[in-house]
């Protein structure tokens, strides 16, 4: 699942909390917890252009309080306060000049690479536009005349390159200098249009498969010598840096550090100001409480998502919820809390209704127990927090699925 | 209304034919099976038994209904706190989903198409009111009284003969015709004797499922049908089962 580009997790990752909702912003650990704990999250990162095309949302990724917690019980993550992180790194602790420099420059030097990207990119694109062009008219006379094989199909234009690049090259010599000047002098709009960051490769890779476009460079200034000239410039690639595009950091965890916890037991002794939001980590998310339910299904090695859709907690899924639909719709509860017979018919008609089983579940207390049933309850709302930690041997949590009977 | 009334009224109706009986067919029903004196079960627990074992005989076909006041075999497990039903429904009623593959395999590899033929199986029924409330606790409690897969023999029989509603199929006409049944109030529950055995068209299934369960009932978690009563008597079932099993793709 995750694609060889990503950098490799370390474990453990922090979880930001803020405003009570746990988020991830590292595309990295999104697809980390997915593919390696079973836990899918939901993305809730909107296009600001369109706010209410929620079907393909991108970062950041919102976690459950339920699988926080479980990462966090899994000692693969850890909670950092994202409000409290920022307060004590930013206003408490001035950056340091040097600090800042180097986080300007970092952030140059994302936005060149950006740009010069999308500049081979667009290059390519153009020079593969061009070639057709050139192949297809031949030796043309007049330029203003569309080809008329500008709408064909891609596929036919690496056909006979080979014979007609001296062509290409004798017809292009006519304003060589404008390339060369504007190479030289400064990188505007004008500039990028004539494919200035052409490296030699880019050529090779632009006549084969890119897709054309319509409006290439004006073709006056067809650049004349785009081989052999650009293998010079581009082993000075300093010297012509693109514009940098204005890079706008996903996280401020370069500037910051988050540290993961030193260890369970001993506190922390906050070094430096931003170690501080690591005390965190020892109050574990609070959690509703059905999450013995949510762990044990996901011990089984389901997905869980929120089951909101579905009028219910959690919809399991066999596996990851791209590839299949799933089983079950899961309300848990406590052993002896009571429910309506209303509403298991309701929950089961609903997930036979979508071929799903409704499924309860909760914490088995034995007949020991069975006493105190009321206040057991009670405090069994309440310990939730500390489920799990103590007695995670012996609780077993038992579940029971309904189906309508077709009767 | 049950204690004092059946004892005069019970003999009057087997006599003359059903129709004259001022009383309602299901009402003969249940006066006709009684709670037997040594259950530990409520009055009220087991009339909602007989309401809804009658619906099942009479609404779905079921057949070869019992009533379980003591389900269990096994010493360990508890009485189940309210009485339960099995029964044969006309056809299988659950098929687990690799069972389904399984079967389909098996039709392709012997070139048959249509509709599988697989033997009815018995169920479990425990029956419910919509009032009542439950909790995971009872839904395990009430699973760990109840055996895989309901004996063939085990509980008692219930006495439809008095009761001929509409939408009876033949095996009523047949049962009708010995309604002179002496033992029809005595048989009531406990009683070993098979009142809806005799029943033809399902017969063929039952001596399947009675020489051997199938093995993919045995291999996954238990399962009952929970039969949930109103006040209209209109009458749902679920199937609960005892564990995570994946649902049907139906």
């Amino acid at each position: 699942m995750a694609t060889p580009e990503l950098p490799a997790v370390t474990e453990p990752f922090p979880i930001f909390t803020l405003a009570h909702r746990y988020l991830l912003y590292d595309i990295g650990t999104i697809s980390h917890i997915r593919a390696h704990h079973n836990i899918p999250g939901v993305l809730i990162g909107l296009l600001p252009q369109a706010p209410q095309q929620n079907v393909f949302s991108g970062i950041p990724l919102e976690l459950m309080p339920e699988e926080a917690r479980l990462l966090c019980e899994k000692g693969v993550g850890y909670i950092v306060d994202d409000v409290r992180a920022h307060k004590q790194g930013f206003l408490d602790r001035q950056m340091g000049e040097e600090e800042r420099r180097v986080l300007r420059e970092g952030l140059r030097r994302q936005g060149v690479v950006a740009a010069r990207q999308v500049e081979e990119k667009a290059e390519g694109k153009k020079l593969a536009a061009m070639q057709r062009r050139v192949e297809s008219g031949g030796s043309v006379e007049n330029w203003n005349d569309l080809p008329e094989d500008m709408l064909r199909p891609a596929s036919r234009a690496g056909r006979s390159k080979k014979g007609k690049k001296g062509q290409n090259r004798d017809s292009g010599t006519a304003t060589p200098e404008a390339g060369v000047n504007g190479e030289a002098m400064k990188p505007d709009g004008e500039d990028t249009m004539n494919g200035h960051a052409v490296k030699p490769h880019a050529s090779a890779d632009g006549d084969g498969d890119e897709e054309e476009s319509l409006f290439g460079s004006p073709m006056n200034s067809f650049p004349a010598r785009p081989l052999t000239h650009r293998s010079q410039d581009t082993s000075t690639a300093s010297r012509r840096d693109p514009e940098p595009y204005g890079i706008t950091p996903a996280t401020s965890y370069p500037p910051l550090t988050a540290t993961p916890p030193p260890s369970r037991s001993s506190a922390v002794n906050p070094t430096t100001p931003t170690e501080e939001p690591a005390t965190d980590v020892h109050q574990l998310p609070d959690v509703p409480p059905s999450y013995p339910l949510y762990r044990h299904l996901h011990s089984e090695g389901y997905f869980l998502m929120p089951g909101l859709r579905f009028g219910c907690q959690y919809t399991a899924y066999p596996g990851d919820p791209l590839r299949f639909h799933s089983h079950f719709l899961c309300n848990g509860m406590g052993w002896d809390d009571e429910f309506d017979l209303l509403d298991l018919v309701t929950g089961g008609r609903m997930g036979t209704g979508v071929k799903k089983g409704y499924l309860l579940g909760g914490i088995e207390r034995k007949d020991e127990e069975r006493g105190g049933r009321r206040g057991r309850v009670r405090k069994g709302g309440e310990e939730v927090v500390d489920v799990g930690k103590g007695s995670r041997e012996k609780e077993v949590v038992r579940t029971f699925c309904i189906e309508w009977g077709g009767m | 209304m049950d204690d004092p009334a059946p004892t005069p009224r019970k003999t009057a109706p087997i006599q003359p034919p059903p129709e004259t009986s001022p009383l309602s067919g299901f009402h003969q029903f249940i006066l006709a099976n009684k709670l037997p004196k040594d259950s530990p079960h409520t009055p009220h627990a087991h009339k909602l038994a007989l309401q809804v074992a009658h619906n099942l005989r009479f609404q779905h076909g079921w057949t070869d209904i019992r009533l379980h006041h003591d389900p269990s075999r096994q010493v360990s497990a508890p009485s189940p706190p309210r009485p339960v039903i099995s029964g044969l429904p006309p056809q299988r009623l659950y098929m687990h989903p690799d069972e389904q593959i399984d079967v389909l395999q098996r039709q392709r590899e012997q070139r048959k198409a249509g509709w599988p033929d697989v033997a009815p199986e018995r169920e479990w029924v425990v029956p419910s009111q919509l009032r009542e409330s439950w909790t995971l606790r009872r839904f395990a409690e009430m699973f760990d009284a109840l055996s895989a897969v309901p004996g063939e023999k085990e509980g008692g029989a219930l006495n439809f003969a008095h009761s001929r509603d509409v939408g009876v199929e033949g095996s009523e006409s047949g049962s009708g015709s010995s309604s002179g049944t002496p033992e029809g109030a005595g048989v009531a529950n406990g009683s070993s004797t098979p009142n809806m055995t005799a029943n033809g068209p399902t017969t063929n299934g039952e001596t399947t499922t009675a020489s051997q369960p199938n093995r993919w009932r045995t291999g996954q978690p238990k399962r009952m049908l929970l039969a949930t009563l109103d006040d209209d008597s209109t009458v749902v079932y679920y199937i609960v089962h005892d564990g995570l099993v994946k649902p049907r793709q139906n």
